[in-house]
């Protein structure tokens, strides 16, 4: 008795870790797998691997790298938070697919209505992230900070879909770190939902510039998307939606305009202008083209220009180029129009955040000094996907 | 006897029935974790000054005299990178490191691409000095040159050689904080428009004082901006 007790503590101890080991373990990959979790673990130690639904098996599943680029006393030009590469499973039987390369804020660039200042909030100094504690990242809202500087947060996103007998709500994980730009914080957020869009904002918050805290302003984010749709062979076009409303017959179109060279184009909310990466090779089930779109997500009403080139475009790529990180100088980048067809492509996008201060941000004191705070406003881009999965991901029935 | 052979038995079955995955896991060793971007290291950036300074193209553009080297981020060629994660590579992919490059007395600068594992520039294009990114060393300029500025000393009061620079991200809690804000203009008329400019916050713990200085670290000017609100 005593001897079939140690022989099935033995059995469960070569058997159990393997039992295990074959349930957390993804599905057996096709033969085009190119990228697995162990394997990326390797070269990003602090990847996430994030299932969703969070609970029962696993719809979709992101494998996300993060990291810090942080300035010190004698390294500048800091990002933040800076996201890639990004992997994703539309399906529990498909393969991790990349997404993004690298996805990071490539400036803030804050120019007042006088004319002067005109700060440049990333670019110019060594901002870095400001800590969070569990005040800013509370287990409540599923948060849990996962460095001294990045928060990171899994929770409900409200409905996905809701038709006439059912409801489904959706998921998201959210990882956000803010950026201590001395009188301002630039929160640095970065959303990943089940259904495989992409977010990017940015929130501004802080007191008002000294001296001239009733001054109105304008705070653009820059952000620099190095988009690896399935590979890095990818292709940008323009869409747009045209509509006369002067037509009585009420019909309207889209357009989607490749765009051969470098060059950058304006955001307009008449015609829903936006951007389409595709890689040429990936097609779903129903042999469509698959595709990123990326969508302004303005709010307050608008998207601003200023004197400077690289603010005159809400959309811009430019071919791959290790040297080229600074919005700045995105003019320069697209000179020459250097091709982008069919080849690794950067996509820059800009929003922006009218600024027009209130007493609600703060007053002065009899000593002259600013009491108050500015709340965060936001603006952004989503990067959403069209034709990827073969149907509605999280619905009922498995695809017909 | 029988028993055990039975539990041997069944132990075998058990380990030969294992997933061949698990077999392949268990024999061939995995390569070694890197981290994706790691800090330089103290070597690495004296190697990538050195490299930096060594070049031609980056000496002739900076012109003659004393030089600021201002290291930047650290990126990975990507080509490697993706060749470590397709697993088809089990090398580390190459450290890239962006440098800027200032001649103090020219006003003259640069950018740079520098590799150090092979130990050249990989990239050399000038840029407008008041495009090089400012660092504490900057900061602490300009808090000296506010410091002995009259126009400060009067709008700031007694309290102005109590500030110190605060660095980005600290939680230190420090009751007279200095805090440097870098800009350019776009007007013709504004030196800042091509020189090295930064204003300079003053905030206690109560709040920011209702005045910034503003400060050319290129002409060591200093001004005091009052506003109004």
């Amino acid at each position: 008795m005593r001897q079939m007790s140690w022989c099935r503590w033995l059995l469960a101890a070569v058997l159990l870790p393997a039992a295990f080991a074959q349930a957390s373990a993804q599905p057996a990959a096709p033969a085009n797998v190119t990228i697995g979790p162990a394997r990326f673990l390797l070269f990003c130690p602090n990847a996430i691997t994030q299932n969703f639904p969070t609970s029962g098996p696993a719809v979709t599943t992101w494998l996300i790298c993060w990291h810090e680029v942080a300035g010190n006393n004698s390294i500048a030009n800091p990002n933040g938070l800076v996201i890639g590469p990004v992997y994703f499973k539309k399906s529990p039987a498909a393969p991790f697919m990349r997404i993004l390369w690298d996805m990071r804020v490539s400036d803030y660039f804050v120019p007042y209505h006088p004319g002067s200042p005109r700060f440049y909030d990333l670019s110019l100094f060594n901002f870095v992230l400001a800590p969070v504690s569990a005040a800013d990242c509370p287990a409540s809202v599923g948060g849990s900070p996962i460095s001294p500087h990045v928060c990171k947060q899994v929770h409900d996103r409200g409905l996905m879909w809701k038709d006439w007998a059912s409801v489904r709500r959706g998921e998201e994980i959210v990882l956000w770190g803010a950026i201590d730009a001395a009188n301002y914080r630039y929160v640095q957020e970065y959303t990943f939902r089940d259904d495989g869009i992409i977010i990017a904002r940015m929130g501004a918050t802080g007191q008002n510039l000294p001296s001239q805290p009733t001054v109105t302003h304008v705070h653009n984010a820059i952000w620099r998307v190095d988009i690896d749709l399935d590979g890095v062979v990818n292709s940008a076009a323009h869409l747009k939606h045209l509509e006369n409303p002067t037509n009585p017959a009420g019909t309207a179109s889209d357009t989607t305009t490749p765009l051969a060279t470098a060059q950058g184009f304006t955001w307009s909310a008449r015609t829903h202008d936006a951007m389409e990466v595709t890689n040429p090779a990936l097609k779903n089930a129903q042999g469509h083209a698959s595709s990123y779109q990326f969508i302004s997500l303005p709010t307050g009403g608008g998207l601003t220009q200023h004197f400077e080139k690289f603010t005159q475009n809400e959309f811009w790529v430019t071919p791959y180029n290790p040297a080229q990180f600074a919005a700045k100088n995105l003019p320069t980048y697209v000179t020459g129009n250097p091709p982008v067809q069919n080849r690794d492509i950067v996509v820059w996008y800009k929003g922006s955040l009218h600024h027009h201060p209130r007493d609600e941000d703060g007053v002065y004191d009899k000593t002259r000094t600013w009491i108050g705070t500015a709340d965060v406003m936001w603006t952004g881009l989503m990067l959403m996907p069209h034709d990827f999965f073969d149907c509605s991901p999280f619905y009922k029935p498995a695809c017909p | 006897m029988d028993r055990r052979r039975t539990c041997r038995l069944i132990i075998g079955v058990a380990l030969a029935a294992l997933p061949p995955w698990m077999e392949s896991a268990r024999a061939q060793p995995a390569p070694a974790a890197i981290e994706h971007i790691a800090p330089l290291t103290p070597d690495e950036r004296s190697l990538v000054e050195r490299i930096t300074l060594a070049d031609e193209r980056i000496r002739t553009a900076v012109g003659a005299g004393q030089v600021r080297v201002i290291t930047a981020q650290v990126e990975l060629d990507k080509s490697e990178a993706e060749a470590f994660l397709a697993g088809t590579s089990s090398t580390p992919p190459t450290r890239r490191v962006t440098v800027f490059v200032l001649g103090a007395q020219t006003n003259k600068a640069v950018r740079a691409l520098v590799a150090p594992a092979q130990n050249r520039v990989l990239a050399v294009e000038p840029l407008s000095a008041s495009d090089v990114p400012f660092v504490r060393d900057d900061a602490d300029q300009a808090l000296a040159l506010v410091k002995a500025n009259a126009g400060v000393r009067s709008a700031v009061g007694a309290d102005l050689d109590k500030f110190v620079v605060v660095d980005s991200g600290s939680d230190a809690r420090v009751p007279f904080a200095a805090q440097i804000l870098p800009l350019r203009s776009t007007a013709p008329n504004d030196p800042c428009t091509r020189d090295r400019c930064v204003d300079v916050l003053f905030r206690t713990e109560n709040g920011y004082l209702g005045i910034r200085a503003h400060v050319d670290l290129t002409t060591r000017a200093v001004s005091v901006i009052r506003g109004g609100g």
